[in-house]
């Protein structure tokens, strides 16, 4: 068992919670990394999708389109072929019939059955026949503004085999308006006469506006429910398709917000993603609190370690101080013994007396040696006892001090201020000379010129101060924090003799009292020590 | 009979150097001494003993220090030193040998124990008994 004062030697404490952060952050760093990482491969990995789901929205989307133009215009080419293929009855109609009931009646029935705002009869030698527009039947002249490009279409009409008189269809501008146009040339009863003859062709012209269409029927069948007609060539925020007239430039732009899918189907996961996300924060914490836990065990492990090697190191240093220190005192008696014994009938009388009176000395230092040790060994093990008394301190504190100045035969002069207005009081005088004799006779010792000792001592209610103010060696600074280990000395006290325990005692007498001991101190100028010590009002109460 | 042998003490201890120096000096040997190894190697650098018999734990410079200092320096490289300490370990053994100490007497010690140390060191033939 070693007086070991490990309340002084943990100046670990302070860095180990650092530490502790340290190694927390050195776990969580990796951690967040690949969490931060992971997170953002997601967050590529979606957009990618995204982009790619939108990209293919916008190809099905055109693709949509593309297709309700064609239903609508071959639905169109449709009902012009019915109206121009070998058809007498719309030669009858057309031709034949009387003109005033043929274009109302055609053209109503083209309007409200066939969806055709313009229907037009032209003759062989392309005079019109007859006009219906929106409701209204003309004769003998044009009543709709046709672009010229309609040429086009009723030649490559009339161009077609007898025998396969596909409807010539294109998209046209007629009035501001986008149409959908189809011209079939008639198909005369006897086409191989009529060929033989180069008998031209009469021409049946259908239009059908598109943009209530947009509206309705295809907008519906298509779900494409952002269809819009713009000028050709014009912006268009979202994407489109273009719709080509006779002569195969567009004239509108058939434009449309494709749906975002991605999009929408990245805010119906965000949904689900978010709400896991938010469930696994507890699990996070959890983790992260686990994780603290870990790194604080880990590193109070690692505090308990450093402080058993501490410990370790302080045994070690203990035995071997132990060795030095008992071994002068030892090594001195030997030699005296060595020198009478062998050498005796060289030594005058006088000096064999002087080898005695060395021995006794040495037996003295190591007798205090052992006193010493054996107190610290107690106060480490147990604490020192506590035994108040009625003491009167004057008495007592001369008595120490004159015990100080005797022992090492200093000139010093200890003085001694406000201990007689004190009076009686309850202390522990063993307490009291082992702290208060220590620090005495270290300001004794440590003045190796015999400068004067100023002592002071104040009562502040249940507390006696005691200032000892020497103007000796003092301590360097380096050595300040270090005192008050055992067999720890300064590094300028090296050739004055002590055992390093005094401070140690005087500062476990000073615990036992239920006070404090305090150093300050300048190098070359002195120390001031300040003991403070509670006293009892009764002899039977605890400091 | 040989010239007188110079031997240097080093030791901060002054009850126990005093009592080296005396016996040394009844076993008919010239003796010097220093308090503390900064001193002891001056002195045996200005005027160089026959043999250093040095302790261990000192102030300033350690005896490990003056071992290694004198066997540095040319003047004193070749004298003999014999380590007398209250070190007992084994390491500390070694560690004066590595440094060049020729023997090792531990403390306390026995005059006659001492004496042989140092006539081994210095190669003195005829021990003298103490």
């Amino acid at each position: 068992m070693f007086p070991l004062q490990t309340d002084h030697m943990n100046p670990n404490d302070v860095t180990s919670r650092s530490d502790q952060s340290v190694s927390l952050r050195r776990l969580l760093l990796p951690v967040a990394g690949v969490v931060a990482v992971a997170v953002m491969v997601v967050i590529g990995l979606v957009s990618v999708t995204v982009r790619g789901i939108d990209r293919h929205e916008i190809e099905e989307t055109r693709h949509l389109a593309q297709a309700a133009m064609r239903q609508t215009i071959d639905d169109l080419a449709r009902g012009a072929q019915d109206y121009t293929w070998w058809d007498e009855s719309v030669r009858r109609v057309v031709i034949s019939l009387d003109r005033a009931w043929a274009g109302h009646l055609w053209g109503y029935y083209q309007e409200n059955f066939r969806g055709n705002q313009i229907v037009m009869a032209l003759a062989p030698d392309d005079s019109v026949i007859m006009t219906w527009h929106d409701g209204r039947a003309w004769f003998d002249g044009p009543a709709v503004t046709m672009e010229p490009d309609l040429d086009i279409l009723i030649d490559k009409a009339r161009a077609m085999p007898l025998n396969r008189p596909d409807p010539v269809t294109a998209w046209m501008l007629i009035d501001g308006e986008v149409y959908a146009v189809a011209v079939g040339a008639i198909t005369p009863s006897d086409p191989i006469w009529s060929a033989a003859y180069g008998y031209n062709r009469g021409v049946g012209i259908f239009a059908r506006k598109i943009s209530p269409l947009l509206e309705s029927r295809i907008g519906q069948d298509f779900l494409l429910d952002d269809l819009r007609l713009v000028a050709p060539g014009a912006p268009v925020d979202g994407t489109y398709i273009d719709l080509p007239g006779p002569s195969g430039e567009p004239v509108a732009r058939l434009a449309w917000q494709p749906r975002t899918e991605g999009r929408e189907i990245v805010l119906t996961l965000l949904l689900p993603v978010a709400a896991a996300l938010l469930a696994m924060v507890p699990l996070l914490l959890v983790f992260v609190r686990f994780a603290r836990r870990t790194v604080a065990r880990d590193m109070a492990l690692r505090d308990s370690l450093s402080r058993e090697r501490e410990v370790g190191a302080m045994k070690g240093n203990f035995v071997s101080m132990v060795s030095h220190e008992f071994r002068t005192p030892l090594t001195a008696i030997m030699a005296s013994n060595e020198l009478l014994q062998h050498y005796s009938e060289r030594l005058s009388e006088a000096e064999r007396r002087e080898e005695l009176a060395s021995i006794e000395r040495e037996v003295d230092r190591l007798t205090r040696m052992i006193d010493e040790v054996i107190v610290l060994g107690q106060a480490d093990a147990t604490g020192l006892e506590f035994r108040p008394q009625e003491v009167d301190l004057q008495a007592c504190m001369n008595e120490i001090a004159d015990r100080a100045l005797l022992a090492l035969s200093s000139k010093s002069n200890i003085t001694i201020h406000g201990v007689d207005a004190l009076g009686p009081m309850f202390a522990d005088p063993q307490l009291l000379e082992l702290s208060l004799g220590n620090v005495l006779g270290n300001a004794v010792k440590y003045s190796p010129g015999g400068e004067p000792i100023e002592v002071t001592v104040r009562r502040s209610g249940e507390t006696i101060m005691i200032e000892v103010i020497d103007r000796g060696i003092g301590v360097p600074e380096g050595d300040l924090p270090l005192l008050g280990r055992p067999f720890h000395r300064a590094a300028n006290a090296s050739r004055i003799r002590g055992t390093g325990l005094g401070l140690a005692i005087a500062r476990s007498a000073a615990d036992a009292h239920g006070g404090t001991l305090d150093i300050e101190s300048t190098l070359g100028r002195g120390t001031k020590v300040t003991l403070r010590l509670r006293l009892t009002q009764k002899p039977d109460d605890k400091p | 009979m040989t010239t007188t042998k110079r031997i240097l003490v080093i030791e901060d201890e002054e009850a126990v150097r005093e009592r080296i120096i005396r016996m040394l000096t009844f076993e008919g040997y010239a003796v010097d001494s220093a308090a503390d190894g900064r001193e002891g190697v001056q002195r045996a650098w200005s005027n160089p003993p026959d043999l250093v018999i040095c302790d261990l734990l000192m102030p300033g410079i350690n005896g490990f220090g003056v071992c290694r200092v004198l066997r540095e320096d040319t003047r004193t490289a070749t004298i003999p030193a014999l380590v007398l300490t209250a070190l007992a370990a084994p390491s500390d053994r070694e560690r004066s040998h590595g440094l060049g100490a020729n023997a090792y007497v531990t403390k306390p010690f026995r005059a006659l124990t001492l004496m042989t140390a140092v006539r081994q060191c210095l190669q003195e033939t005829d021990p003298a008994t103490p």
